[in-house]
């Protein structure tokens, strides 16, 4: 019985049009089981993603331990094969497989955690990426891969299991055991007619090296290998479930990129466009920004629909930290499925050079808003707060920080607010991983970036708290939170001597617990912000109990100045007074 | 290829606000470097010099900017262009101050020495105007910037001696460059209070990496390790040239420590160019798409050695030439005359990186070069019994070739390796400096003739270095008729 839970369970033998060429075929049964917790997949992509990804194999088996065991090991496999597709094609191959594995087993490790019923989500993965001339192993556990060349079979992969007696054995890596994970990974060369043999426990614990190998060299048809493979197995008294994946290479493909940056430079970087020019399909209507850095045009696709092409300056035409941003700028709206971000579209026709598409929102910015109309009603700007937070924390549940939030970058569109421009993003994950390129530390506008990016603090999520918030004050009094000295301030001791102008200056109208609520957002370090955005949302939306009172302060406090000007009159009035007394006595 | 345009009179923008506000600094750290050439004869007069006194004072007027134009490239890097041209222009200002103030010859050259620190203004203004202005018109907007900047020398020459003879006495030639100094200082706060490091709402990015030029081969190691000895060499021959057997400005043993201060400066050089290449030295591999060759940077600083370092020094010399080349005239027409020279910066420098652009780099600087050299061999005839006006013609047409050539240049940088053009156009630069120390020295040795002569024959030699120019390659974009792009891959 075949329960493999990729559409290509049976053997599907696949010719590639590039020169890479592989046969593949696949069996996952449940066995002597009740219920089969193994799951195998594998994804044969063609054109540009075959170059670029590749072809993945994998297979994995839930740990029999855990309740969700089944479920852990699909989530496993329909996950990477998913995501490691979506990742920008500039990320070497070991990055993007680390990146997704180390995502899920985030996701796992979480679902564990919140498990009502105590169930761990835990798994063994083995990949095998077969990509140009080379072949990627990333592997957890005690599943296995084995090579087979010229005539002998090699075990690729080491168990990650400890024997604790002769008869118990316990696993010492999984999917979703713990927070860090550390994934054993490999890359060699592929030959013309190797074999790759990727197998669960359930049948490598019961056949042996030699017999798998004769098995192999008698079976040249790999349907039928895989067949016996499980047949044997099963005979053999296999109590687990049997899982097997096999792959021979036909034919090498062309060597692929190992550099990211060879991968981009031959996406040449756009001309300058003129209005009326037209760059694969796409008509410039109309130049909309340009800067040292990137053009923005408005383009008209041939249906008819307009959209927003920018198109990286060719100041920076070889400049690989700055095209690998452009690219994962890309990336990160290309990901995101939300109303208040803006959505990244695909081009209808294959790019010729280095550019991306969004849908377009004519406007105005919050920027031109706050400059016709701000202050704005409470009500209105609440609302609208209400719709960033939305799509900052789309951005956020991402691993993302947006990082450059600030009047024009925001646009309003059909479902209002929407956040555009992801040039400033930091995605977890790929800055802590070794890169060949150094990318720049982008900051963002000084006016809106929380002060740990100044002052070299710890950045998260708080950081665009305090810029959402930022946007929230001058929305309601078109004034910074801090003053023109808050541009200015480059160290903590400089920050720390800024003090918040309460929104009430300048508005009376701002209810005194949303000006505590803003705040408190707007501390200068982080960790006296709100824990989550989701409660500072709820402090602007609605009276904080805490707070529905002024806190009154003493005159001295709130206007000390004013307090000793007058004190020193006076002080002088009375001295004079005196004098003239005495004088005239 | 694209329509670069650029509405110079548009100043409800703030970007052509900048540019305006930044050429003008440039203008005038052009106008106080040169201020003392018009005047001459006043200024020898005053102090009775003699002719190798008057030669030496030139040279030192450039020969500090070598140096400054790394120093400034670091101090912009750190503080961004708005600070550090604020404070060259009110530094020149008070050294311009000083040397009109100057009571002794020794006095005056040290303040014409400290006053070439000024003339490294250029590589501010481009880094401000890069970050101001987007791809489709940064070429235009550096080339008026530098244009219209070079300018300042002709200001300097056309209306200093008017402003001397105007305030008359011997003291008349101290008030003219008091003038200047006063404008360079009011300027400064101008310029502080109205520039901007970056448009509203962007951030200045440091670049990564200073100190050198990465290289991409081991021998183009060696080749730019060799490439950057001219400089050193130029500055101890000047260190000779004040020493008691030149000059004599300098005693021996101050020319000695000179001499160790170089070497030091040098070595430290190396270290730096070192540290940058280590990875390529130990036997790193470069990416194939990352490599460039050396040969070309080379080519064109030599390029601009000849253009821009001919340019400096005729600047320099030019009013007093026409002075006593032709008997009876004006030291202010010789002064307007001089000026012709610069004045063809106007048009002459865009106009050659257009030219460049259109025509191949290799044969338009092949032209400017060849153009120049018969430019300087004909200045070399000039004598007292040429017309004028055919003088002021050959000036001109000779003038119209070195900043084509100079724009050309500039044109190209870029195109080596888009990543480090500032290094490569600093690297240019600084030849350029080299080659005006150079040439004004051998002019402290020869007459005005021989002078043109020397410069005419370098000019030989690099024609024939400019043939290994190699054209740029990369991709080519073509417009079809229907506005649709196509693109050509250039090999």
């Amino acid at each position: 019985m075949m329960t493999g839970n990729d559409n290509s369970n049976s053997a599907p033998m696949e010719h590639l049009q590039s020169s890479l060429a592989v046969s593949f075929a696949q069996i996952s049964a449940a066995g002597r089981k009740d219920e089969n917790q193994d799951t195998v997949g594998a994804r044969f992509p063609e054109g540009a993603a075959l170059a670029t990804k590749g072809i993945a194999l994998a297979i994995a088996d839930g740990v029999s331990s855990s309740q969700s065991a089944k479920q852990a090991s699909q989530t496993a496999i329909t996950g990477f094969l998913a995501d490691y597709y979506a990742t920008p094609d500039t990320w070497r191959t070991g990055q993007s497989a680390n990146r997704v594995i180390q995502s899920l087993n985030r996701y796992l490790w979480s679902q564990s955690q919140n498990s009502v019923r105590q169930e761990g989500h835990l798994t063994t993965l083995s990949l095998l990426i077969i990509k140009g001339d080379k072949m990627f192993t990333f592997h957890i556990g005690d599943s296995r891969i084995y090579r087979y060349r010229h005539g002998s079979l090699e075990q690729l992969t080491r168990d990650h299991s400890q024997r604790v007696d002769h008869s118990t054995t316990y696993l010492t890596r999984a999917l979703g055991a713990d927070l860090s994970l550390e994934v054993d990974m490999q890359s060699h060369e592929i030959e013309r007619g190797d074999i790759y043999l990727l197998s669960t426990d359930g049948l490598h614990d019961v056949i042996s090296a030699r017999d798998l190998a004769q098995h192999i060299e008698q079976t040249p048809n790999l349907d039928t290998l895989v067949q016996a493979l499980h047949d044997t197995a099963f005979a053999n008294g296999s109590q687990d479930n049997i899982s097997v994946q096999a792959a021979r290479i036909d034919d090498v493909g062309r060597p692929s990129e190992s550099d990211a940056i060879t991968v981009l430079s031959r996406l040449p970087f756009p001309p300058i466009l003129d209005v009326g020019q037209s760059l694969d399909g796409l008509t410039v209507e109309k130049i909309l920004h340009e800067s040292e850095r990137s053009q923005v045009y408005l383009v008209k696709r041939a249906d008819g629909t307009l959209l927003v092409m920018k198109t990286p300056s060719p100041n920076y035409q070889d400049d690989a930290a700055f095209i690998e941003r452009f690219v994962r700028e890309s990336w990160i709206g290309s990901r995101l499925n939300n109303r208040q971000v803006v959505r990244v579209v695909e081009p209808s026709q294959t790019r010729t050079c280095l550019y991306y598409l969004t849908e377009y929102i004519p406007g105005p910015t919050l920027g031109e808003l706050i400059h016709q109309r701000a202050p704005f009603a409470v009500a209105d700007a609440i609302e609208l707060a209400e719709q960033l937070v939305t799509g900052v924390r789309a951005l956020h549940r991402k691993d993302t920080l947006h990082q450059d939030l600030k009047p024009d970058n925001i646009v309003m569109g059909r479902w209002g607010a929407c956040l555009i421009d992801f040039g400033s993003c930091w995605v977890a994950g790929i800055e802590e991983m070794a890169s060949p390129i150094a990318a720049d530390k982008v900051l963002g506008t000084l006016d809106y970036s929380a002060p740990e990016y100044r002052y070299g603090g710890l950045t998260g999520p708080r950081s665009d708290q305090f810029s959402l918030a930022v946007l929230v004050y001058e929305m309601l009094t078109g004034k910074h939170p801090y003053g023109d000295a808050y541009g200015k301030a480059m160290s903590l001791v400089q920050f720390q001597k800024l003090t918040y102008r309460s929104a009430l200056q300048f508005n009376p109208l701002v209810p005194v617990w949303l000006d505590r609520a803003l705040e408190k957002s707007l501390y200068i370090q982080p960790a006296q912000r709100y824990e989550a955005l989701s409660e500072w949302l709820r402090d602007i939306k609605r009276p904080n109990p805490n707070w529905l009172t002024a806190k009154h302060k003493p005159l001295i406090e709130r206007h000390p100045e004013r307090v000793w000007k007058v004190a020193a009159l006076a002080g002088w009035a009375m001295a004079i007074a005196a004098l003239v007394f005495i004088a005239t006595k | 290829m694209n329509s670069q345009k650029l509405n110079l009179v548009d100043l409800t923008k703030a970007n052509i606000r900048l540019l305006h506000l930044t050429w003008f600094a440039f203008f005038l750290t052009f106008v106080v470097w040169f201020s003392h050439a018009p005047l001459k004869p006043l200024i020898m007069e005053a102090f009775d010099m003699s002719i190798a006194q008057w030669k030496a004072l030139l040279i030192l007027n450039v020969a500090l900017t070598i140096p400054a134009r790394i120093i400034i490239g670091i101090l912009v890097d750190k503080f961004g262009p708005r600070i550090v041209y604020t404070l060259l222009l009110a530094a020149g200002g008070l050294m311009c101050l000083a040397f009109a103030s100057a009571q002794s010859y020794e006095q005056l050259a040290l303040f014409r020495f400290l006053l070439g620190f000024v003339g490294a203004g250029f590589v501010i203004g481009i880094r401000l105007v890069g970050e101001w202005f987007p791809a489709r018109n940064v070429g235009l907007a550096e080339g008026v910037y530098g244009g219209w900047g070079n300018f300042g020398s002709a200001a300097a020459a056309f209306t200093l001696p008017t402003v001397a003879l105007m305030f008359g006495g011997e003291d008349g030639w101290r008030y003219a460059i008091a003038c200047t100094g006063l404008m360079a200082l009011a300027y400064s706060v101008v310029f502080y209070l109205r520039a901007r490091n970056t448009p509203k709402g962007s951030t200045y990015f440091k670049p990564k990496k200073t100190g050198g030029l990465e290289v991409t081969s081991k021998q183009d190691f060696y080749f730019y390790l060799a490439m950057n000895l001219p400089m050193y060499i130029i500055l101890a021959v000047l260190a000779w040239k004040l020493s008691p057997a030149g000059v004599g400005l300098l005693s021996q043993t101050m020319t000695y420590v000179m001499y160790l201060l170089l070497a030091v400066l040098c070595g430290y050089q190396f270290s730096q160019i070192y540290k940058v290449n280590k990875e390529l030295l130990q036997g790193g591999a470069v990416a194939e798409h990352d490599k460039y060759k050396f040969k070309q940077v080379a080519i064109l600083d030599w390029a601009y050695f000849v253009t821009f370092g001919s340019e400096l020094a005729v600047v320099s010399m030019l009013p007093a030439f026409f002075l006593e080349t032709f008997e009876g005239m004006s030291l202010a027409a010789a002064g307007a005359l001089g000026a012709a020279y610069a004045f063809m910066n106007l048009v002459a420098r865009p106009g050659g990186g257009y030219i460049s652009d259109k025509f191949g780099r290799r044969l338009s600087m092949s032209i400017f070069i060849i153009g120049l050299t018969i430019g300087y061999f004909t200045l070399s005839q000039v004598s007292g019994s040429w017309p004028i006006p055919l003088a002021v013609a050959a000036v001109m047409f000779c003038s119209f070739f070195v900043q084509a050539g100079e724009g050309a240049v500039f044109a190209m940088v870029p195109l080596v390796k888009r990543r480090m053009t500032g290094q490569i156009a600093g690297m240019a630069g600084a030849f350029g400096n080299v080659g005006a120390v150079t040439f004004l020295t051998v002019y402290s040795f020869v007459d005005a003739s021989t002078f043109f002569m020397v410069i005419g024959g370098s000019a030989l030699i690099i024609f024939l270095i400019v043939q290994f120019l190699e054209e740029p390659a990369g991709h080519m974009h073509e417009v079809n008729d229907d506005g649709s792009i196509t693109q050509i891959e250039l090999t």
